[in-house]
């Protein structure tokens, strides 16, 4: 990376002369190491999410395809992840052989670790690009101290990795702008890679492309309006027509590595997948949503807007809802001037990576659920914006004591989501910001671990609560549980003395239920005896109940929800109730 | 103050970009270059040569140009170099109304652009090449990476912990393999526990050598279908009985400072099939026993003390 580079936005948006690049880039490249080495640390605590097993059964079978010579088809058909390119599960399935012994989940969490670590420096070179060195750097912090980015980074194998090639895009892209109307090879190049890993994790990576072409013909068409020739524009067009199809192919080819159905017919099929994906309707759910318990499909526009005013860091909000409005004005003001240009296209960009696909979402009326995971990726040019916003305000201040002030604000805020990150660790994903009253003002009003996450503290408060408690019997006893996840997703974090109720012999019934917050788990078993509870920031996350003194009728799946039948009060003889309303 | 090197090749380099700006539109000529080309050659030639001279022939270039300069680019890059030049030589040359085809196409312009701008760099003393042993060492680097990955010394078989008997009858005996297992945790259900060996009526022997610092009581817990026992220094520890049921038993030992004989036998008649040995040796619950505490007996199967 070069230290003499410019920023882009350097024109458009004021921004301050850098003292000295290379000492952010040094604090940056720090700060990933450092972010590093806290994945190492730390991956081994997050939860089996109940969508990872079904990935890494997927990574399996496309390796199978390769491996067999193509003969293997299993992955061609596997339940509606063929209509989902595989490139992260074949990563994963190649990380986990290299891994090994190490188990599977627990390889596939690092895997995720140190791509999300990928992303955050994706997302420092967007920021960088955008408006410089220290614009990069805050961007760079302000992504790790995301606390719901931090913690899909682990366990979400779908959302978090798209996120981070999409990221990668849109900085590429923003090289590519600076570049116009001649990028160079190589950057055509990386865009075509970064761009095809997006499409190969979820086909809505297409918008990229989308994005990419609007980019290319608006340039051509400005470039044709400045000189007044039609030649010219044709010029413009065919050398934008040969960007853009050298960077589709390119993009299209690397998708197809990790998509063994879409290679059986590699033009129409993506876009079949599309379709199908666009119309999505198998998670038919209920779930709170502002103080009401709604099917997913009764939610309205409101739904994206209320996760992420809520569920965003407050420096992030506030500084993206003035970079918007700012970066709009500039656009409208002096966006068409002909040396601003390529900034102009550059903000464009990162605004429609942000607004367009929840705005698209809304029009198209998914049906949408689980916060705003499958949004993940609009979080690193969120962040990006912000981080530019901030540098562009700083910029504005005239006196040396204001700035100071203005940087030593931004850094408490920063340092004060550390904390609560620490705090949540490693339930960052539950994060709420305090327009809502932190996690204890969203529970029960808004999606919060949706993703079991809590389940593995749970289940190893149990185990530790059954071994102080009752250690004879402990050694001696096969414990069942229950817990609304795969019961191979929750036997990860006990012994093999703790199975699910399916496992027992005979009637299916349950000793311990272990209840998150999805699909009010939490509440089944009504009349179980609380012995744990998973808390964060106030609020409750899992209850860990002892159905052991219940009838059996009560700790089956069918009972979950049935309450005990109230005891009849006992009669008090010779006492009548007139007698003892007057009484008081 | 700006000295005339620099001031010369400041000029280089402003010519340059406007040659820059007119190569990479494509509405432009490509021969509209030439004029802004020869002139950054010609600034660049008065920042290099002694005395500021430019030369009568600048089309020479590996006549004129420092031999410092030439190697930085490299022989092949100054030959290109020097071979398009005379075309826009001429070009800049060429009165306005005669008409002449153009020697060069839209690539070729480029490209000597392209090394044109590299050259003005590394006369200004900025992009020092890269040393070539850089490159060299990042494959080297890489492909020791990817030889790692495929040997994985860290993943060798023989140095996991426990040593695993298995054999093909259910009661440790008949036709035996041996392999050695990182711990003892394995659901088989109604799978076969290796290539080529029954999914019923086998059984296995695992042996391992337990490493205790200090005097040290410790609970034992075996979780299985079928049954299975935990033996310490020949001591029966733990007795599980089971038969087409899983279930947990445990056992307590007091043990000494020192090394100790671990030997788990596991048998499985039908069904399905699995096994967990865990032990606790600080009071917290049973967990699989660390293999920074075990090492693998190396003689053969079968011996009295394997971890004498």
């Amino acid at each position: 990376m070069s230290h003499a580079s410019t920023s882009l936005l350097s024109r458009l948006l004021p921004s301050l002369p850098g003292p000295s690049a290379r000492v952010y880039d040094r604090v940056a490249w720090a700060w990933c190491a450092g972010a590093l080495i806290t994945v190492l640390c730390t991956f081994r605590h997050y939860g089996v999410t109940w969508d990872e097993a079904w990935h890494l059964e997927y990574g399996r079978r496309i390796s199978k395809w390769y491996t067999s010579g193509f003969s293997d088809t299993d992955a061609l058909t596997y339940r509606i992840n063929y209509l989902y390119g595989g490139g992260y599960d074949l990563l994963g399935a190649i990380f986990r052989a290299i891994a090994l012994p190490m188990e599977r989940f627990t390889a596939i969490h690092l895997l995720g670790g140190l791509v999300g670590v990928l992303g955050l420096v994706g997302t420092w070179k967007l920021g960088r690009a955008l408006a410089g060195p220290r614009a990069g750097l805050l961007a760079l912090v302000m992504l790790t101290l995301h606390p719901v980015w931090w913690g899909h980074m682990f366990n979400n194998p779908k959302d978090s990795p798209f996120a981070v090639a999409y990221a990668w895009s849109l900085y590429f892209m923003v090289a590519a702008i600076a570049e116009l109307p001649r990028p160079s090879r190589a950057t055509l190049a990386k865009l075509a890679a970064a761009i095809g890993l997006a499409l190969s994790v979820r086909i809505a990576g297409l918008i990229l492309l989308c994005f990419l072409a609007l980019v290319l013909a608006l340039f051509a068409a400005h470039a044709g309006w400045l000189r007044r020739s039609w030649a010219a524009l044709a010029a413009h067009v065919r050398r934008a027509l040969t960007i853009g199809a050298g960077v589709t192919a390119g993009a299209w080819a690397v998708m197809l590595i990790g998509w063994p159905w879409a290679q059986l017919d590699p033009l129409t099929r993506p876009f079949v997948a599309l379709r199908r994906m666009s119309s999505f309707d198998a998670h038919q759910r209920k779930m709170p949503f502002a103080d009401e318990y709604l099917w997913n499909y009764e939610i309205g526009w409101e739904y994206l807007p209320h996760y992420f005013g809520f569920q965003t860091p407050e420096l992030v909000l506030i500084m993206l809802a003035i970079g918007t409005a700012w970066g709009v004005a500039a656009l409208l003001r002096r966006g068409g001037r002909a040396e601003l240009v390529r900034p102009a296209l550059a903000l464009l960009l990162v605004g429609m990576a942000i607004f367009v696909p929840p705005i698209y979402a809304v029009y198209k009326g998914s049906p949408l659920y689980d916060g705003y995971r499958h949004f993940l990726f609009v979080v690193p040019p969120m962040v990006a914006l912000a981080a530019v916003t901030i540098e562009a305000l700083v910029g504005r201040l005239r006196r040396r004591w204001a700035r100071g002030i203005a940087w030593a604000v931004t850094m408490a805020l920063l340092v004060d989501l550390l904390v609560q990150m620490v705090h949540l660790h490693p339930q960052e994903v539950v994060y709420f910001n305090r327009f809502i009253g932190g996690v204890a003002g969203a529970i029960g009003r808004y999606d919060t671990d949706y993703y079991g996450n809590t389940n593995p503290e749970a289940m190893k408060a149990l185990q530790a609560h059954l071994w102080r408690t009752e250690r004879a019997t402990y050694l001696d006893s096969v414990y069942y549980y229950t817990g609304c996840l795969s019961g191979k997703a929750m036997r990860l974090h006990v012994p093999g003395n703790f199975r699910t109720f399916k496992q027992r012999q005979g009637e299916q019934y349950s000793d311990f239920s272990v209840g998150y917050l999805r699909d009010r788990c939490d509440r089944r078993f009504p009349d179980g005896r609380p012995i744990f509870e998973v808390v964060r920031d106030g609020g409750v996350l899992n209850v860990v109940k002892d159905l052991r003194a219940l009838p059996v009728p009560y700790r089956t799946e069918k009972g979950a929800r049935k309450k005990l039948p109230a005891p009849r009060p006992a009669k008090e003889p010779g006492v009548p109730a007139a007698d003892k309303e007057a009484s008081g | 103050m700006m000295s005339e090197t620099q001031g010369a090749l400041s000029v280089a380099e402003a010519a340059h970009r406007a040659a820059r700006a007119v190569t990479v539109d494509p509405s432009c000529e490509p021969r509209s270059a030439a004029h802004h080309l020869v002139g950054a050659w010609e600034a660049l030639a008065r920042a290099v040569c002694p005395g500021g001279h430019v030369p009568e022939d600048i089309s020479d270039v590996g006549g004129w140009l420092p031999a410092r300069l030439q190697a930085t680019l490299g022989p092949r890059a100054v030959t290109e170099l020097g071979r398009a030049l005379p075309a826009l030589v001429a070009e800049r040359a060429r009165p306005g109304w005669e008409s002449r085809a153009f020697a060069l196409s839209r690539g070729e312009v480029e490209a000597h652009t392209w090394r044109l701008g590299e050259l003005i760099a590394r006369a200004r003393g900025e992009g020092s090449p890269r040393p070539n042993w850089t490159g060299k060492a990042a494959l080297a680097a890489a492909a020791a990476v990817v030889l790692l990955i495929a040997v994985r010394p860290w993943y060798t078989l023989t140095l996991q912990p426990w040593r695993g008997t298995y054999y093909a009858r259910s009661d440790h005996s008949g036709k035996w393999q041996m392999r050695y297992d990182r711990e003892i945790d394995f659901d088989w259900g109604r799978d076969a526990p290796m290539p080529d060996w029954p999914a019923d009526n086998f059984s296995v022997r695992w042996d391992s050598c337990l490493h205790l610092d200090a005097p040290t009581r410790a609970v034992f817990q075996s979780i299985s279908d079928d049954g299975s026992r935990v033996y310490v220094d020949g001591d029966l520890i733990v007795r599980n009985r089971t038969k087409g049921k899983t279930q947990s038993r445990g056992g307590e030992a007091r043990l000494a400072a020192g090394v100790h004989h671990v030997r788990v036998d596991y048998s499985e008649h039908s069904g399905d099939a699995h096994v967990q040995v865990l032990a606790s040796f600080d009071d917290e619950p049973p967990r699989p026993i660390p293999a920074s505490m075990l090492h693998a007996p190396r003689g053969p199967a079968g011996e009295d003390d394997p971890c004498e």
